[in-house]
């Protein structure tokens, strides 16, 4: 049975922008949301969701009829706020005392019984990003879907294109490096 | 004793930094809805890219077959920005040249202010826009506009129109130098007064063609900005011109062989931009 988004993919596919307008409707908010949990900068973000948007249009012509387009959009959009964020090095940005208190209001935990102080969390996520400047690219990827995104590695080994098997040697490499370099910080 | 003790603490550094990266990339974030105007934006990419399509499929077919290797590809893992692939493929359209997203080249860059735009002799002849990294700010339309174009009209003043004079300029003046510097040993060793007056002679030929490459340097950046006229109209140029000197901490400054911004909106758009008092402290 064909649902109305199925409607929409097609017309869109067949060059209708007001059909795309519903698919950005339905789904932009959703995917601002994983794109900012990834790169915590609002500006960055809106880059990476409309760019995703158009890669997404561009890439209609081979899009699944019948198949789910959120997961189809989200693929882009990982793989796309990946090459952003190595591209623009955002990992070697320290983050600002601002975009923390902005970032915080973003979080629902933000209660402040549950978490230490601001000055702390700056210094322990400073700690963490300075350890995954030190990682390579690929290892920064894996870390980010697993743990900016949610994803299983199986999901990543989908999105990157990457056998199982090496997502999941380069996750365990990944960890391992970083535990030691946490560890060489603290001695 | 120690053994268990180290074992153990390893054990809390494991479930540890599971939780500091969970920590570190924050629980998930409820939707985040775009104003309305990112739609706009994005719809007029979409226009934009489906008119490309639909001219294309206007064009006669001699020139269709010209153009349909440059047709735009989707690449996923391009690193530049979509938008910018997109602005720039209008511009060669729009300037009726065969030129694809593939011919630019982005680098992000940690210390400048505002973005810029160069054309080298060497290498793959790319353009190459120099973005600040990280981006602190959107680009503006305009901006992005002239900044492309500008890059456009160097490559096809450079190496479509006329050989490239430039390079045989540069060639001699370091020919000189060399000169110059071999014979600094050799007057040193003999003495010959023959040695001097060829040094003169190359020292002259050297001052002109630094004075030559200058001049040329200026001539052309104005043969560019008055292509981009011709391709962007005089009014999208001044305001693109306009929204750079904003974010220009020197717009009176220029390089060697350069024209500072200043010159550039007098000549292109016929105004002044006005002094601007760079180190102003007020003490109270």
């Amino acid at each position: 049975m064909a649902t109305c988004e199925d409607e929409y993919t097609q017309r869109a596919t067949a060059g209708d922008p007001e059909a795309f307008r519903c698919l950005w409707e339905e789904h932009h908010a959703v995917a601002m949301a994983a794109a900012l949990r990834l790169c915590h900068a609002r500006a960055l973000a809106e880059e990476i969701t409309q760019g995703a948007f158009l890669l997404a249009w561009r890439g209609l012509p081979r899009f699944q009829p019948g198949s789910p387009f959120r997961p189809w959009l989200m693929r882009i959009l990982y793989l796309h706020a990946l090459d952003v964020m190595e591209k623009q090095k955002v990992h070697k940005q320290p983050l600002s005392l601002e975009e923390m208190v902005v970032w915080e209001q973003q979080t629902v935990l933000s209660d402040e019984a549950a978490m230490p102080d601001m000055q702390e969390k700056i210094v322990r996520r400073e700690e963490i990003r300075q350890a995954l400047v030190k990682l390579n690219a690929d290892q920064r990827r894996v870390i980010a879907l697993r743990y900016g995104a949610d994803l299983t590695e199986s999901e990543i080994a989908h999105v990157l294109g990457w056998p199982v098997g090496t997502v999941k040697s380069r996750l365990n490499r990944a960890r391992e490096r970083l535990r030691t370099l946490l560890m060489e910080e603290r001695v | 004793m120690n053994e268990w003790n180290t074992s153990e603490t390893e054990r809390d550094e494991r479930g540890n930094l599971e939780d500091r990266l969970s920590a570190y990339y924050g629980p998930t974030l409820p939707e985040q809805p775009l104003p309305p105007t990112s739609w706009v934006q994005l719809r007029s990419h979409l226009r934009r890219q489906h008119s490309l399509r639909q001219r294309f499929f206007h064009m006669p077919k001699r020139r269709r077959r010209v153009r349909f290797k440059h047709l735009p590809r989707v690449s996923y893992g391009g690193a530049i920005p979509v938008y910018i692939q997109d602005a720039f493929e209008s511009i060669a359209h729009e300037a009726q040249l065969p030129y694809t997203a593939d011919m630019l080249h982005c680098t992000f860059k940690k210390q400048i202010g505002i973005p810029s735009v160069r054309v080298s002799y060497w290498g793959k002849r790319k353009i190459r826009l120099i973005l600040p990294a990280p981006l602190s700010r959107p680009l503006e339309p305009a901006e992005l506009n002239v900044l492309l174009a500008s890059g456009l009209a160097s490559h096809v003043l450079r190496f479509e129109r006329k050989p490239p004079y430039g390079l045989v300029r540069m060639l001699v003046i370091w020919a000189c130098l060399v000169a110059l510097l071999m014979l600094i040993p050799i007057g040193w060793q003999y003495f010959d007064a023959k040695i001097f007056p060829i040094a003169m002679m190359l020292f002259a030929i050297l001052l002109c063609m630094v004075v030559l490459s200058h001049l040329k340097g200026r001539k052309f950046a104005f043969r560019v900005d008055a292509l981009m006229v011709q391709w962007l109209g005089r009014s999208q140029v001044c305001q693109g011109l306009q929204a750079l000197v904003r974010h220009s901490r020197h717009p009176q400054r220029k390089g060697f062989g350069q024209v500072s911004f200043a010159e550039r909106i007098e000549r292109v758009c016929g105004t002044r931009v006005a002094a601007q008092s760079e180190r102003l402290t007020l003490v109270h």
